[in-house]
């Protein structure tokens, strides 16, 4: 490949972020306030902690499609027992929430790991009793409750300044996460399980280990962006995470066309929840109906995965091309 | 420690895999700086051997010492500690990391929490001067050739101090020119350091150029163990192979004219993936033909474009006295041609059972008019072209890859010879793989057919050898071309390398 168009598709994500910011504000300049475009990136924080989670697991060469529903029972969670006065110490609730996604993710891991079943299947199965848990404890209502103490809302509605929390927090839980996976020893094991698992066990690597790790990492980080939505709007629908998950899926996705081709990243998957959440303000802001917004996820979803399919004979480490 | 304690000796080692013993009972010594040489055809066991020496595989029985010590391994990581550090025959490195990356895979060199890629370039440089190879070590392996690439696995080695290295079948990748430096670089390599070796192999050559001393596995028990000096390649061959399993057979001759005046199939070109090719070529009922020529000379392709597999513009060829100028490998198989594919895991159903893929090729008629498979049909079936074929297997319901490749391949074969009304097999590169008994077999099988059954064969090959010995005539392909075309009494291994190499022309001015 020719070497400036080897640049572009390397940092088309970005180059598409700003692409779109300026088109969507070339026509509607009021799109570029200052108001908007930090709503944007609270829209992002949301889509691309979750695609954080994603990338995590996609990263040792698995799959799940429990990534929505493991949001909404730990938002349930903590919903609950705030609310029911369990524990009324915010902090406290919170850690024993998270502690619960820790306990998902080794659920999840039993199954795709010990057990061996594919672990899509696996979450996929598992994200059915996360929803009929939430639904019962709701009774298919939304949940929310009068008695919520304010630090519930925080989160999600508070800001530091003119930036809101939810920002910082992305930026926090990237740059964590980026560090993890870039430049320590675990997260080098965690690329390399999922490029070659035979070549790490040969090397004494303990590759049931760090993919369980992936899986209870990836729960905790998807439970706190179902906290983190629930903040935003206050509540608790029953639908909340599972409306996220593709989205989710797709950043981590487009993270693989980012920086390095071929290979899930942290940058790629902020890149990515960017873009959509810009598709999605976008939508709104020019009135589009909601299908047009599905439309634009899904062509973009499916340009990036054929892209790799094309470019990237081995495909990805959780989506195998051919035999 | 004694200098006299062997590094590593192994006692009674047994492995069986349901039901057949794979290791049975294996003593063996490996000194100290020796290249110890362990030989043996495919399935002999050599690979098991090593990989319960590596704690990859538990064993059955028997025990294992270092330096006179006995030694319980539960996994490469165990063995790797003691000092043993196996190479395998696949690759096994991370294709994205840089070749220093590579050889400090989970020997990190850690600043505070970060890890040091400094460091890890150091001491990869480290060990390439220790070494004295050239590789590049700041590029991404998956860039670097199958020959850099195991000398970057070799190199991982010695990010610790290894005292053993087992490499298997490690020239099986190389190209021809670099076998010998790799030869002499591990020759030297036992020299200068104190390191010892086992090299597993199935080419003689090789371990007398480089080797102490030999052990020779046979079905998984040792028939022979010397110093090399005190041995020769035949007596190895001898022990390797048991006489019974080689089988003998004679090529007729042919009367040219009289074949001629019987051709089965006709093609004078080919087109596939947009490009049309000048093969001229003809098969006789009854005739072996081979077609040789190296890897992508077009000599798969032209058959898989007349069988059908291959997607073509446009299609002309005679086939059996008929014209044919489109139709599927249905269609072809249902007049009478046959194609084994090239790639084994094409030509089989890994997950299913030996009886399915037996009868893959017969749904029809071991079906009901409603569809339903016959089962005890099928299993009658299958049983008799299992039988007749002499494939070993333990149980008709096993899973077909559980199978060795010989036997796979007797299966494919097996099951493509009993197709009704066949009248051409097309077999392409059935030998890879397979030890020297289960090839003979294969050319048996395919004379057989050709002068008893007075079918036609295309042997398509990459062992000259073998189509040297096994056909009637010999096509050569060059470029998708044909180039050349040979009978039986003008065989000649200089000029069909020539051709090969694409030393003259095309076919028509070689004709003329």
């Amino acid at each position: 490949m020719h070497k400036s168009l080897n640049y572009i598709s390397k940092y088309f994500l970005l180059f598409a972020d700003i692409l779109l910011i300026f088109l969507l504000g070339a026509f509607k300049p009021r799109f570029w306030q200052m108001t908007n475009l930090i709503d944007i990136a609270a829209t992002a924080s949301i889509i691309g902690i979750m695609g954080i989670g994603a990338s995590i697991v996609m990263m040792v060469g698995e799959m799940s499609f429990g990534f929505g529903a493991e949001a909404t029972l730990i938002a349930a969670i903590l919903g609950g027992i705030l609310g029911k006065e369990y524990i009324p110490i915010y902090l406290v609730a919170f850690l024993i929430a998270i502690l619960f996604a820790c306990v998902v993710g080794v659920i999840n891991s039993y199954f795709a790991v010990i057990l061996g079943v594919p672990a899509f299947i696996a979450t996929l199965a598992l994200s059915k009793l996360w929803d009929a848990a939430v639904t019962y404890v709701n009774e298919g209502r939304t949940m929310y409750y009068q008695n919520w103490p304010d630090a519930f809302r925080i989160l999600g509605q508070g800001y530091i300044g003119k930036i809101p929390v939810s920002v910082i927090v992305f930026i926090i839980v990237a740059i964590a996460m980026w560090f993890l996976v870039d430049k320590t020893k675990l997260g080098s094991h965690i690329q390399a399980v999922g490029n070659n698992a035979s070549c790490c066990r040969q090397m004494g690597i303990n590759v049931t280990k760090i993919k369980i790790f992936s899986f209870v990492l990836c729960s905790a980080i998807c439970g706190f962006s179902g906290i983190l939505a629930a903040s935003k709007t206050g509540s608790v629908a029953v639908n909340l995470g599972s409306g996220m998950l593709l989205n989710a899926i797709a950043a981590a996705m487009l993270s693989a066309t980012f920086l390095r081709p071929g290979r899930y990243n942290i940058q790629g998957t902020v890149a990515a929840a960017f873009l959509m959440a810009i598709i999605k303000n976008g939508c709104t802001f020019y009135g589009f109906p909601d299908a047009v917004q599905d439309i634009f996820n899904g062509v973009i979803l499916l340009v990036a995965v054929s892209y790799i399919a094309v470019t990237r004979k081995e495909g990805l480490p959780s989506v195998k091309v051919g035999g | 420690m004694l200098l006299s304690t062997p590094l590593l000796e192994i006692k009674g080692l047994t492995k069986g895999f349901t039901g057949v013993l794979a290791v049975d009972h294996v003593d063996f010594k490996v000194g100290r700086k020796e290249i110890h040489a362990i030989i043996g055809e495919n399935g002999a066991g050599k690979s098991t051997l090593c990989k319960m020496i590596t704690g990859t595989y538990s064993m059955d029985d028997g025990q294992i010492y270092m330096d006179g010590k006995e030694v319980h391994f539960t996994g490469p990581a165990d063995s790797m500690a003691a000092g043993i550090y196996m190479v395998y025959q696949e690759r096994n490195l991370i294709s994205y990391m840089t070749g220093a990356q590579n050889i400090s895979l989970n020997a990190e060199v850690i600043k505070g929490v970060v890890v040091d890629e400094k460091a890890a370039m150091e001491k990869a440089e480290e060990i390439k001067r220790q070494l004295k190879v050239e590789i590049p070590l700041e590029v991404e392996v998956e860039k670097l050739g199958a020959g850099e690439q195991q000398l970057i696995e070799i190199m991982r080695a010695f990010s610790a101090t290894p005292k053993l290295l087992i490499l298997d079948e490690p020239t099986a990748s190389l190209g021809e020119g670099e076998i010998e430096p790799f030869l002499k670089f591990i020759k030297g390599m036992t020299t200068q350091m104190d390191v010892s070796i086992i090299y597993i192999t199935h080419k003689l050559e090789e371990i007398f150029q480089i080797a102490d001393k030999v052990t020779v596995l046979t079905e998984g028990k040792v028939t022979m163990t010397a110093e090399i000096a005190d041995t020769s390649q035949n007596k190895c061959v001898k022990a390797m192979i048991k006489s019974d399993k080689m089988k003998e057979f004679a090529v007729p001759v042919k009367d040219y004219e009289d074949l001629e005046n019987n051709k089965l199939l006709e093609v004078k070109n080919v087109n596939y993936g947009g490009k049309t090719y000048d093969t001229d070529f003809y098969i006789c009922k009854g005739e072996v033909v081979g077609f040789y020529g190296l890897v992508g000379s077009g000599r798969t392709e032209a058959m898989e474009t007349i069988a059908g597999i291959r997607s073509s513009d446009q299609k002309h060829f005679i086939f059996d006295g008929e014209e044919i100028t489109s139709g599927d490998s249905y269609k072809m198989i249902s007049k009478g041609m046959v194609l084994t594919p090239e790639l084994r895991r094409n030509g089989i159903f890994p997950a299913l059972n030996l009886i399915e893929n037996v009868c893959s090729l017969y749904i029809n008629k071991l079906a009901t008019k409603l569809g339903m498979v016959k089962k005890k049909e099928s299993a009658v079936f299958a049983k008799t072209i299992l039988d007749e074929n002499d494939t070993k297997y333990a149980s008709i319901n096993q899973k077909i890859s559980d199978l060795s490749g010989g036997n796979m391949q007797k299966i494919i074969i097996g099951r493509s010879i009993r197709v009704e009304n066949l009248k051409l097999l097309v077999v392409d590169e059935p030998t890879a793989g397979l030890d020297l008994g289960a090839k003979s077999e294969i050319y048996v099988k395919i004379r057989h057919l050709a002068d008893e059954l007075g079918k036609s064969v295309v042997f398509i090959s990459s062992e000259l050898e073998e189509l040297l010995k096994t056909c009637d005539r010999i096509y050569v392909f060059y470029n998708g071309n044909v180039v050349k075309e040979l009978k039986r009494e003008d065989f000649s291994k200089e000029v069909i390398l020539g051709y090969t190499l694409g030393g003259v022309r095309s076919a028509r001015e070689a004709h003329a």
